[in-house]
Order: C-alpha cells, then sequence, then structure tokens
C-alpha cells in the first residue's frame, strides 16, 4: 500500500546535520516511481531523501512501508566489497558496514550485505579482538529484523561459525539443528554457505571425535567405540569433503574442507589419504592460506619418505 | 568421436557465416540503391542507352532488382569490361562490382564469388567495401572448397581489419576451415589468443572448437587447462549444451588415459542437464521474444535474422541434450567413479548416494548403488554396507551385481563378528544363484561363519551338503578339513579323527594336512589313549620337526607322556618347545615345574621357577609362578625367603596398576602376617616401600588395609575404601581397588565419585571381567537417582557383562524395581519370573521375590495368579512365618476380591490356627476380618461351599 507523506518539503540545509548516514542513491517507491538525492534515516525513523534544487534542497520524507528499496550509490571498491568481500580492504568493510547500518532492517538496500559481509571478515580474523567485534556485530544484527532472507540465513550460518570459535558446542549443535537445509544451491553464494556449513558439521564431529577419544583412553579395546568413532571420522570426512564433492567451485571453502581433512587423516594416522587431499589443494585449489598449508606437508612427507613417487 | 567433434562445429560455425553473410546483403543493399541512382539519375548514362556500356550496366541492375542474377551478372560484367578498359580505376566502379559480388553471393557462385572479391580488392584499395569484399573472398573460397585460398583470405581478414565486427564471424569460419583441413593445432593456436576478444554467442561456439581442437591434437593438458578457466556461465552463452557435450567429452578421454584427478575437475565442471537447458531455454525465449518483437520494427532486421539463426542452433543444440536422458547420471557415475578409483571412498559414497537419493530408477543407477556398497566395504563401514546391500536386493533383485553384493554382504557381518547373520548372507548366494561365481565360496563361508561361533552342529550340516555339492569345487578340500574341525570342536573326537583321516587319504598333499595330522593325535588324546597319541605325536614331530604345530605337539607329547608316567621323556618333551610362540612356552615352562614339583626336586623346581620369572617377567603366568614358589618355600620352612619373594615382586610390579596379580599377592601376605599377629608390621613395610609418585602402590596399600579391616570392623573398612577416592584417581588405580572403591563410595551415597569410580573401571580396563559390576554399578546409581532409562540401559549391559549369578540376582530385583516405578507392573513381574528361575534365589530371597510377585498380580488386578504365589509361600516356605502369615492374609484379601467368601474365610481361619503365626500382625488381622464375615457367610448360606 502506498503511503507516502509529501511533500515535507523543508528548504533548509539546516536539517541536515539532524539526519544520519546521508548517502546517495536511489529510492524506489512501491508504487513503481522513483527519486535520487541524498538518503538518510530521519531521527523520527522515517527515510528523508533530499534533492539539489538551484537555490538549495528539497527534503522529503517517506514512511518506510511506503518504500520498495533504495539502491545506494558506491564506490568501484564498494561495489567489489559486496561482491567479493575478500578483495577489498577491511577498511572498506568497515566504512560501509557504518554508512549503510541505519538502513538495514529497515527497507531492501546494500546494508544489510555490507553488515554481514563485515560480520564474516571479522569472524574470519584470527586476531582475538576483531573475532570479539564480529561475535558483537553478529548480535546486533541478529536483534535486527533483517529483510533479505538470504542474509538472515547467512547470518545463522555465522552464528554456528562464531558457536564454534567461541568453544560453546552445545550452542552450536542447537543452533546447527534449527538450521535450514542448504539443498538450494543454486547460486555461488549459497553453494558456498552449504559448504561452509557443512565444513561446521564436521568441525563439531572432529570435536566429538575428540572428546571420545579423551573420555575413552582405551577404545581401541572397546568394539563399541571402535565403532562410535569411525562413525565420527565418516560424519567429520563426509563434511570436510562436501565441498570437492559437490561444490568445486567454491574453491576457498572446498581448499578449507580438504585441508581439515588432510588434518584429520594425519591425526587418524592415514598419511596417504592426507597427502591425496594436499595434493588436491596444490593441483586444484591453490589458495591462501590452504596452498601453503598444504605444500608444507607434502613436502614434510616427501622428507619422510624421499622415494615415494608423486600421485598424478 | 573425432568426427562427431567435427560435425558438431560445422553445426555450430556455419549459422554464423550465414548470419554474417545475410546481414552484408543487407548492409549492401544501401549501396546497391546508390549505385542504382547514379545509373538512372545520371544524365551522362541516361543518354546512352542499349549498346552503351552505361546502358548495359543499367539493364544488369534492373536485372538484379528482378532477381535475374545471371543476367545481371552478365550485363554487368561486360558494361564493367569496357567502363574499366576506359578508366582502370573510376571512381564508384567499385560499387559496381560490388554488385556483381552481391549477385553471385545471391547465387551461390562460391568460385566466381572469391575471383570477383579478389579482383574488387585489387582493384580499389580504398574502397568503402573492402571489409566485407574481404570477408566474402574467404567465404567463397571456403564454399568452393579450397581450403587453402580460403584461409590465406580469413587470415589476411584477421590482419587487415583489427576493429571489424566480422572478426568473430571470420574467426570462426577460419577455426571451421582449419577443423575441416584436421589442423587442429593450428586451430587451436589461432583461436587462442583470439577468444578473450569475442563475447556470447561467438565466444561460446569459439570455445567449444578450440576445446575440440586441443582434443584431436591430443593437448589435453591444455585442454583441461581451459576448461578449468572458462567462465561458463558468462552472460549470453547461448551455445552452453554443445560446450558442455564437449568437454564431457574430455572428462570420458582422460579417465580412458587414467588421468583420474583431472578428469574429476573436467566434469565437475559440468552443471546438471537441467541448469544448462534452464539457461539455455531462457536465453532461447529471450531471443524468440526479441525476434517477435522486431517483427513490426523493420529497422531491426539486421539484427533479427542473426538471433533467429543463433536461436535455431541453440535449440538445436539444447534438443541434442535433452536427448540423452542419462545425461545427469552418466556425468555424475563418472565423477563417483573417478573418486572411487583414486580411492577417495568418502567422495565417492557421498556422490553416489546422492545421485540414489535424487536420480530416477535407470540401468546407471544399479551400477552406482553396487559401487557404493564397494565403497562403503572399502571404508570399512561395516553397517553403512549391510544396510546398503539390503537396499540393493530389494530395489534391484534380478541384478547381476547381487551375487557379489550377498557375498559382501556375509563379509560385512563377519568383520561385525555376526556369525549368524554372515552365514545366512553367504547362503543367500548359492541358494538364489546357483551358478554365480562365487556360490561354493559363499556356502563354504556360511559354515566356517558358524564354525566361528560355535554352531558346529549346524556348520557340519552345511559342510556335508558342501561336499555332496561341491565335489570338484574350489573349497572342497577345505570342506573337508573344516568339517573335521567342527566335529572336533564339537568334541565328537572319535568322528573328527575318522574325519581327519579321511580328509587326509583324499588329500595326501592337502594344505592343512600337517593341521590334520596333529588333531588326530590330539583326538586320541582328548579321549584318553594317551599312548596311542603319543606314538602318533611322535610320529609326527619326527615328520614335521619344524613346522608351526611341533611346539603344540610337544606340550602335547609331554602331557600324553606324564599321563602314562614317562617322566623324563615328558620333561625332554616341555624342554624342547622354542621360544617362537611364547604362550606355548610359558605352557612347556610352568608344566616342567609340576614335574619337579610332583617329583619333590625343590632345588631343580625353585631353580626352573626362578629362572621363569626372571626370562619372562611380562609373562601372564608369571603370578601363578610366583604363588607356586611362595607356597613351596613357605612349606619348605622358608618363610622368610616367601616373604621376600612376595615383597620383590610387589616392589616390582606394584605400581603398574594393570599388574592383575598384586592384589592377590597383598592377600596373600595379609594372611602370612596376620598367622604371624604382625599385620602392622605388614602395613608399616608396606609403607616403606611406598615411593612418592607412586600412586597405584599407595592405593593397593590403602586398599590392602582396608581389606584386612573387613572382618573385624566392616564400617570402618568401608570408609577407608571410600577414602582411597581422596588421594587417587580413578585412572591411578587397578581395576580391583578401583571397583571396591566404586563401591565403597556407592555405599556412602557419595553418587557422584561412585559413578566417576565405576566409569573409571570401564575407561581404563574395557575388557576386565569387573565391567558388569560397574554397569550395575551406575544403574543402581541412576535409580537412586531416579533415572530410570539410564537405569535399564545400564542394566542390559550389566546383565550382559556379568556372570556373577548374585549381581545377576540384584539386576533382576533393580530391574523390576525400574519398571514397578515407572508404572510398567506387568514388565516388572515378568522380570521377577525369570528371576525366579536363577539357582541363587532360595530361602529368603525366594519367599521375598515370590511375596514381590503375588503383590504385583494384586496391583494388576490379577487375583488367581496372585493367589497361586501367595500357596507357594505358606504350603512351601513355612520356615519364614513373617511371610506366610503376609501370605495367608493377602490371599484372602484376594479371594474377597473374586468374591470367593469361603475361600477367603478358609485361609484366614488357616492363618489364625497356625500357632507359629500368633504373634504376625496379620493374626489379629484375619480374625477380626473373620468376625465381620461369619454374618454375611452365614446369610448366604455358604454358596461357595
Amino acid at each position: 500500500m502506498r503511503k507516502i507523506f509529501l511533500p515535507c518539503l523543508i528548504l533548509l540545509h539546516s536539517v541536515l546535520p539532524q539526519l544520519q548516514s546521508a548517502q546517495k542513491g536511489v529510492l524506489f517507491l512501491k508504487g513503481g516511481a522513483s527519486e535520487s538525492g541524498t538518503i538518510s534515516m530521519s531521527a523520527t525513523g522515517s527515510i528523508s531523501l533530499a534533492k539539489s534544487l538551484e537555490h538549495g534542497e528539497v527534503i522529503a520524507n517517506y514512511e518506510l512501508d511506503a518504500v520498495d528499496r533504495i539502491e545506494f550509490v558506491l564506490s568501484d571498491e564498494e561495489t567489489k566489497s559486496l561482491e567479493d568481500p575478500h578483495a577489498v580492504p577491511e577498511a572498506v568493510l568497515a566504512g560501509l558496514w557504518k554508512k549503510l547500518s541505519p538502513f538495514a532492517g529497515k527497507v531492501r538496500s546494500q546494508a544489510e550485505r555490507a553488515g554481514s559481509n563485515y560480520t564474516a571478515h571479522l569472524l574470519e580474523s584470527t586476531d582475538a579482538d576483531k573475532m570479539a567485534l564480529g561475535i558483537k556485530l553478529l548480535g546486533q544484527l541478529r536483534e535486527m529484523e533483517l529483510i533479505d532472507s538470504g542474509i538472515v540465513r547467512r547470518l545463522q550460518f555465522l552464528r554456528v561459525e562464531a558457536a564454534l570459535l567461541q568453544g560453546d558446542l552445545e550452542e552450536a549443535r542447537k543452533l546447527q539443528a534449527e538450521f535450514p537445509e542448504f539443498e538450494g544451491t543454486d547460486t555461488p553464494e549459497m553453494a558456498e554457505m552449504s559448504v561452509r556449513m557443512r565444513i561446521a558439521e564436521a568441525r563439531l564431529a572432529e570435536k566429538e571425535l575428540g572428546d571420545l577419544e579423551e573420555e575413552w583412553p582405551k577404545w581401541e579395546l572397546m568394539p563399541e567405540k571402535i565403532e562410535e568413532r569411525r562413525k565420527l571420522i565418516d560424519r567429520s570426512l563426509r563434511g570436510y569433503l562436501y565441498g570437492v564433492a559437490f561444490h568445486p567451485e567454491s574453491d576457498v571453502s572446498t581448499a578449507a574442507g580438504l585441508w581439515a581433512a588432510a588434518g584429520l587423516y594425519e591425526k587418524i594416522q592415514q598419511p596417504d589419504e592426507a597427502k591425496a587431499r594436499a595434493e588436491d589443494i596444490v593441483s586444484f585449489f591453490p589458495v591462501a592460506p590452504y596452498v601453503d598449508h598444504a605444500t608444507a606437508l607434502l613436502e614434510k612427507h616427501s622428507t619422510e619418505n624421499p622415494n615415494e613417487p608423486p600421485q598424478q | 568421436m573425432l568426427q562427431t567433434h567435427r560435425d558438431r562445429i560445422d553445426m555450430l560455425i556455419l549459422p554464423g557465416f550465414i548470419f554474417s553473410f545475410r546481414r552484408k546483403i543487407l548492409k549492401s543493399s544501401a549501396i546497391i540503391a546508390v549505385g542504382f541512382w547514379l545509373f538512372y539519375c545520371c544524365p551522362a548514362f541516361a543518354q546512352e542507352q542499349f549498346l552503351t556500356p552505361e546502358n548495359q550496366l543499367q539493364a544488369g541492375v534492373e536485372a538484379y532488382n528482378a532477381g535475374e542474377l545471371e543476367r545481371a551478372i552478365t550485363l554487368i560484367s561486360k558494361s564493367l569490361e569496357v567502363l574499366m578498359a576506359r578508366n582502370p580505376r573510376p571512381e564508384n566502379l567499385d560499387r559496381v562490382l560490388y554488385l556483381i559480388i552481391l549477385a553471385q553471393l545471391r547465387t551461390e557462385d562460391w568460385s566466381g564469388l572469391a575471383k570477383t572479391c579478389s579482383e574488387y580488392l585489387e582493384k580499389f584499395p580504398q574502397a568503402v567495401l573492402r571489409e566485407e569484399a574481404a570477408f566474402y573472398k574467404g567465404m567463397g573460397h571456403l564454399k568452393a572448397e579450397e581450403n587453402d585460398p580460403a584461409l590465406a583470405a580469413f587470415q589476411s581478414f584477421l590482419n587487415e581489419f583489427q576493429e571489424s565486427s566480422l572478426r568473430g564471424s571470420v574467426l570462426l569460419l577460419l577455426s571451421q576451415t582449419l577443423v575441416a583441413e584436421g589442423r587442429h593445432e593450428e586451430n587451436a593456436k589461432t583461436i587462442l589468443p583470439q577468444i578473450a576478444t569475442l563475447t556470447g554467442a561467438e565466444k561460446s561456439a569459439a570455445f567449444t572448437s578450440l576445446l575440440a581442437s586441443l582434443i584431436a591434437s591430443g593437448n589435453l593438458d591444455q585442454a583441461v587447462d581451459q576448461v578449468l578457466a572458462h567462465d561458463a556461465s558468462e552472460p549470453g552463452q547461448i551455445h552452453m549444451s554443445g560446450y558442455f557435450l564437449t568437454t564431457l567429452q574430455l572428462g570420458d578421454l582422460l579417465i580412458s588415459k587414467g588421468e583420474l584427478r583431472k578428469a574429476l575437475r573436467v566434469l565437475q565442471k559440468i552443471p546438471p542437464s537441467q541448469e544448462i537447458i534452464q539457461s539455455v531455454d531462457e536465453l532461447i525465449t529471450a531471443g524468440e521474444q526479441k525476434l517477435e518483437n522486431s517483427q513490426s520494427a523493420p529497422a531491426g532486421n539486421n539484427d533479427s535474422i542473426m538471433l533467429r539463426s543463433q536461436v535455431e542452433q541453440a535449440k538445436s543444440e539444447v534438443a541434442q541434450l535433452r536427448e540423452m536422458e542419462d545425461f545427469d547420471a552418466a556425468l555424475q557415475l563418472r565423477k563417483a567413479n573417478c573418486f572411487f578409483d583414486l580411492s577417495r571412498f568418502p567422495e565417492a559414497v557421498m556422490v553416489y548416494e546422492r545421485m540414489l537419493e535424487l536420480l530416477p530408477d535407470q540401468r546407471l543407477l544399479e551400477q552406482a548403488h553396487y559401487r557404493l556398497i564397494l565403497a562403503l566395504i572399502r571404508m570399512e563401514s561395516w553397517p553403512e554396507s549391510i544396510l546398503q546391500i539390503g537396499a540393493f536386493e530389494k530395489r534391484f533383485p534380478a541384478s547381476e551385481y547381487l551375487p557379489d553384493a550377498l557375498y559382501l554382504q556375509g563379509e560385512a557381518h563377519m568383520q561385525l563378528k555376526q556369525g549368524q547373520a554372515a552365514s545366512d548372507a553367504f547362503l543367500k548366494v548359492p541358494e538364489k544363484f546357483p551358478k554365480a561365481g562365487n556360490a561354493e565360496r559363499s556356502h563354504f563361508l556360511a559354515a566356517y561363519a558358524l564354525l566361528l561361533i560355535d554352531k558346529n552342529q549346524e556348520a557340519i550340516a552345511i559342510l556335508d551338503r558342501h561336499i555332496e555339492k561341491y565335489a570338484s569345487g574350489e573349497y572342497y578340500e577345505e570342506a573337508h578339513y573344516w568339517r573335521a574341525m567342527g566335529l572336533f570342536y564339537a568334541k565328537e573326537y572319535p568322528l573328527a579323527r575318522e574325519a581327519h583321516g579321511d580328509y587326509l587319504e583324499r588329500f595326501p598333499q592337502g594344505a592343512q594336512r600337517v593341521d590334520s595330522q596333529l588333531r588326530m593325535a590330539q583326538c586320541l588324546f582328548n579321549q584318553g589313549e594317551f599312548k596311542d597319541a603319543q606314538t602318533e605325536l611322535s610320529a609326527f614331530l619326527e615328520e614335521h620337526p619344524d613346522s608351526m604345530q611341533a611346539d603344540e605337539a610337544r606340550n602335547l607329547l609331554g602331557d600324553a607322556l606324564l599321563a602314562v608316567g614317562g617322566v623324563d621323556a615328558g620333561l625332554q618333551s616341555y624342554s624342547s618347545v622354542s621360544r617362537m610362540q611364547p604362550e606355548l612356552y610359558d605352557y612347556a615352562q610352568m608344566r616342567i615345574s609340576k614335574v619337579y614339583n610332583a617329583l619333590e626336586e625343590w632345588e631343580k623346581f625353585e631353580t626352573h621357577l626362578r629362572a621363569f620369572m626372571e626370562e619372562r617377567p611380562e609373562s601372564g603366568r608369571v603370578p601363578e609362578a610366583l604363588k607356586e614358589l611362595a607356597t613351596h618355600l613357605r612349606a619348605q620352612g622358608k618363610a622368610d625367603e616367601a616373604l621376600d619373594l612376595y615383597w620383590s615382586a610387589v616392589t616390582r610390579y606394584g605400581n603398574d596398576p594393570e599388574a592383575a596379580a598384586v592384589e592377590e599377592m597383598l592377600v596373600s601376605l595379609t594372611r602370612i602376617y596376620r598367622t604371624e599377629d604382625r599385620l602392622e608390621d605388614f602395613f608399616r613395610k608396606l609403607e616403606e616401600i611406598r615411593s612418592d609418585g607412586e600412586p597405584a602402590l599407595a592405593a593397593r596399600a590403602r586398599w590392602v588395609r582396608a581389606k584386612a579391616e573387613e572382618s573385624a570392623s566392616p564400617d570402618v573398612a568401608k570408609k577407608q575404601m571410600a577414602q582411597i577416592a581422596e588421594s587417587a584417581a580413578p585412572q591411578d588405580l587397578p581395576v580391583v581397588v578401583l571397583a571396591d572403591v566404586a563401591d565403597a563410595l556407592l555405599g556412602a551415597g557419595e553418587l557422584d565419585k561412585a559413578h566417576e569410580y565405576y566409569r573409571g573401571i570401564l575407561r581404563w580396563y574395557p575388557r576386565s571381567f569387573l565391567k558388569g559390576r560397574a554397569h550395575s554399578g551406575m544403574a543402581f546409581i541412576s535409580i537412586e537417582r531416579e533415572q530410570w532409562e539410564d537405569a535399564l540401559g545400564s542394566i542390559g549391559l550389566a546383565q550382559k557383562e556379568s556372570v556373577d549369578p548374585i549381581l545377576q540376582k540384584d539386576l533382576y530385583a533393580a530391574e523390576s524395581k525400574v519398571y514397578l516405578a515407572t508404572g510398567r507392573p506387568r514388565e516388572a513381574v515378568a522380570v521377577l519370573e525369570e528371576m525366579l528361575a536363577l539357582p541363587v534365589i532360595k530361602g529368603l530371597n525366594k519367599v521375598e521375590t515370590l511375596y514381590q510377585i503375588a503383590n504385583t498380580y494384586v496391583e494388576l488386578g490379577d487375583f488367581k495368579k496372585a493367589i497361586a504365589f501367595y500357596q507357594q509361600i505358606y504350603i512351601l516356605h513355612l520356615g519364614w512365618p513373617d511371610y506366610v502369615a503376609k501370605s495367608y492374609w493377602q490371599s484372602g484379601q484376594a479371594f474377597e476380591q473374586l468374591e470367593m467368601p469361603n475361600e477367603a474365610r478358609n485361609s484366614y481361619e488357616e492363618l489364625i490356627n497356625n500357632a507359629d503365626l500368633v504373634s504376625t500382625p496379620e493374626y489379629v488381622l484375619a480374625r477380626q476380618r473373620l468376625e465381620q464375615m461369619k454374618p454375611a457367610i452365614e446369610t448366604s448360606g455358604g454358596a461357595d461351599a
């Protein structure tokens, strides 16, 4: 239903400082009309659009439910950050989120993607402070009622990852059980998320494996524990190798899965299997940092067994 | 394959060629119009009609416009001859010549076209339509099958017209020519640098051509690189069906060359057919929509012609893909097979499973399912493979793979030590597929699996059938041997001996002949025919002194000799046992000590045992040796030496929690010291030998102290036992100590701690005989905590692990308690009735159980059954007056519930008439009840009497 409170015209620049995060863009109304200008969230929670006129500016306020979406005008780097967050510096991700965050959960725009990209980037960091910031941001995003269902699913996935990072397995398992089935991998992003989710599941299984071995130090003498352990290994490997089996196009995650599988194979004393996965990384998924890890592993093995021929 | 591939390239490239051709025609129409205007409107030409070259030219143009192309060509050519003779390079004549080019195009005079275009290019180096002429020149040659000049023309075009919009078409025509010439390598080299400049349909077609040429020229690595680098999801890839079909061919080729990893990566680039079809269909629909819209817009004709051809071509390609009904299954199967053949079984399993889940039934799925089973077997995923074989049997009952699958099911059950299930699975093969290659082996293994679980008679029956059925089979000999062994295991020694004899007669060179010979002798031994056994064993050792069975035969011979008094020879036989098999060696050594003991050759006895313990300290028989020696020393009055021996063993093994005999030694020491009234010395000495950092020894010291207190001060002992937990973690405690500490903690109500220590038994001693005790302790803890399901789980495990009848009794009682507590009296009473069958259930235990069963039946409203159990008590167990009185009373109550007052009265009267029951509370109750009943019975007139 179109509900436009138009025109609330104010011809003064002095209003602008009250507006948050003014950003150039095109505002699409539900009726099909569109307006370009400087867009911001007003203090009252409506959207303000400032248009430059010859002698000043006109500001129009729109109720949220009258607006279909906003397409913000972004710099090339910012646009790239939405498509491939790994390809831009962290500052771009942070800056874009800062600019667009007032619109997240309010109206369809690039804001929610910017938020989830920045969160994912922080969670991937090895820096504890950044990781903590990522977890905090994830919490904030969860509290916003996000509009884009794809982003919502991604955030759910990030929550599982965050719980794993924090070592909260119970929470991770709970979240994972709530997680929708990711078989609809019709977009590269969904495929990527699906692979990462499987890896997260595999990590849980591997953690359970570690717990089992710690809890039952003599599991080798216990047929039921041998079977339990075998099943956990199988679950872990299936998760880690899901990417290479079904979504090799998600190369970073596939490499991550292969590397985790190689690690698990090393742990369970199957070095040939570990080597085979490392070979795959080097030959077909040579992405950082896994290619370096894989190369080091292969070198280690070739030093140990110098006469062994490499794989085809 | 190459021919097919070349055909596809033709299909892809020709339409582009024709589009360009038509486009040029139309584009040139404007130029024709200009020419036409020149001829008709120029006054100079108008004045010279019919005979003049100008008039001829005009007539030619008219003929062209009227579609009389041959005439047009003749007239224009003649006029041009004259005009050109007048002025070799006149202005505007290039357009006239171009008119011939167009006419030749329309008449498909390819050689003429090429010639005219050459002339045009030569004579008019500055002409506006040079680019088009250059294009038609190449095309003319190509169509006239003059491949070399065509190639030269296209190459020259590409060199001269770098920015031309026709470059894509020229490139494809060039490629087509090269392919037609079989110059694949050159084709690949030509296309490769240009491909980045192409887009959409042309790029798709070029990529397919490139890929095909790389394959045809054997540059597979380069082909793989191209496939991996190519982004088929680029917009406008209307020919992606053709591209992916070629990619599939590349994958196949790599597989056939054993390049599985590369094949896999290439095949993984191919999306599901539905995705390809959907993308292409969308492009086709969009194209058709565009064509429909353009019908009303004449300006769009040029583009429309090109688009129409693209759409038609794409339709043909996608139809080809659609026709391949099993494209997806074939693709998935290839990928899974690559994983399988690379021994990447987890990946293979996932892909096969996905195929089975998502794809409809078809021939390829049968293969995929069977391969899935093989992959699971290779991963040693036995339970999963068994499930999958079951599913396979249902889904593909007529499959050629089924005999192998069923055989594997048997193998999987064997691995899980499920002998009966293994045998059943193996038997299915010969039953269902008597002609299968593995039928005989399966039949044999069906028997063997039963032997492994001691179902000897059933195994023998199968082997008898086997011998009859497969008289010339591969397992015929094995069947005879194992039949004899089955009889041996079944302790049918005369028959076993006969069967082994039969085996040896039939197969004098048989693989098991040595073992069979030994078993024959062993049969004699086991029947007590020691002399004959001795003869056969001696002969055996003479014949096979170095066989695997020789040491076993030496021990057996030693035993046989001793049995008939041949001590020296027996000793000699034991002494000749080698150290090859430690158990046999240790057995021989202990037997030697026993001989010395029997002969009272004490010095030899002592020396021998000490030497044995020194030589084989890790032997499981050391505690036995130690005990024998200590007993001997004490008997010899060498108590101090015996003590020294024990103490030295305690010092040596005391801190090893797994040294099981230490507790026994400590108990022996307690006994010795107690006899000598020196218990405190013992404990002090224990304290002395234990050093810090020896937790197991410390715990044992405290444990033996508590044990020593047990008879005199049981409560103190329990407290001391529980206190061990304060200073020792479960992993530091020997299993016996651990169990006693856990019991003490349970007794003290320290449930959490008790649970931790019981669990310690399972964690640190998973093969201990005390596992049943651990499970039962955990069951009792769960009952205390009212965690009923956990309790039932632990009870089940305890019942499985424990053979202790007292513990079994407690477990039955606990189980019934759980059922009663959870409102399942029927289950409770069933458990109690089972419990009654235990031999340990006697005396008070039995009475209590009977009473409990009876009461439970009352609870269930089954008064007749309740009465039957009460009667058992007051008839058969008079020694327990409390229960007798209760049973009479309850029985009376039950009769009353059944409205049988006379029977009730009888019960009460029997109670009050029994002098032993006068002091019980039920006596008073019965009397009161009889008083109350009297008038009622009188009024009823004794109906029940």
